[in-house]
């Protein structure tokens, strides 16, 4: 358990693409993220990526077929690979403007496509699921709770920041009221 | 390695991720050889903000 009460046992963990990356970055070994599996592990998290948008951001972006069958492989390998239903891109552009309601000063790239999409999943599956993310701020705190965060310490000494986000129902609704009473 | 079955696909109920079958040094192991493939092709994933090439 932690502050927020959320218990992180036998839950879903949706892996953001920037923890992919994060996997594959910096000079030093990807172990170094091995708190952060080691913490998966030891919950029974049940690790999925969201397709689709995995494959656009993360296989999509290899720059020859080489890599991109290399990236494809790594993540068939192992990840489950889910693609988002239907109603969640309608969730997802909901979002979008129910971000830029609460505040309208928002960055656009706060606001991707991609992130609303991962917000909309999570939203779908809010009880059972958390998502594990480097981009703390893709996630607002005025819709998202932070129960637990790894620092990882990069060799250039960065420190990268891994934190497991899950959405606060009671602030859904406070977010929701005040877009129905928007405009 | 844990390898995605048909069976474990689909996620939702029927979704089950094994850690049992998750061998955590070769998940390393293939990842660093997937860096530095990514690394030696000079990968654009990782440079600037990869949002802004999106």
């Amino acid at each position: 358990m932690n502050e927020t009460g959320f218990d992180f046992r036998n839950k879903f963990a949706l892996l953001d693409t920037n923890i992919l990356k994060a996997f594959l970055s910096g000079d030093k070994k990807s172990a170094r993220y091995n708190q952060v599996l080691e913490f998966l592990a030891e919950n029974n998290s049940l690790m999925y990526v969201l397709k689709n948008v995995t494959d656009f951001e993360f296989t999509g972006y290899q720059g020859n077929k080489k890599l991109f069958d290399a990236s494809k492989e790594w993540l068939e390998s192992n990840f489950i690979l889910q693609p988002p239903l239907p109603q969640d891109y309608d969730r997802a552009a909901q979002l979008s403007s129910m971000y830029r309601c609460k505040n309208p000063s928002i960055s656009p790239k706060q606001i991707s496509f991609a992130d609303c999409l991962y917000a909309a999943q999570l939203l779908r599956v809010r009880e059972r699921a958390f998502i594990v993310t480097t981009d703390l701020n893709d996630y607002p705190s005025f819709l998202f709770d932070m129960p637990m965060h790894f620092a990882i310490e990069e060799e250039g000494g960065n420190t990268t920041f891994v934190g497991l986000k899950t959405l606060n129902t009671q602030k859904f609704k406070e977010l929701e009221l005040s877009f129905s009473k928007s405009g | 390695m844990h390898k995605v079955t048909e069976k474990n696909k689909k996620v939702g109920e029927g979704h089950k991720f094994d850690w049992k079958k998750f061998d955590m040094d070769k998940f390393f192991s293939d990842t660093d050889k997937l860096a530095r493939k990514l690394r030696d092709a000079k990968s654009g994933i990782f440079v600037g903000n990869e949002r802004d090439r999106l």
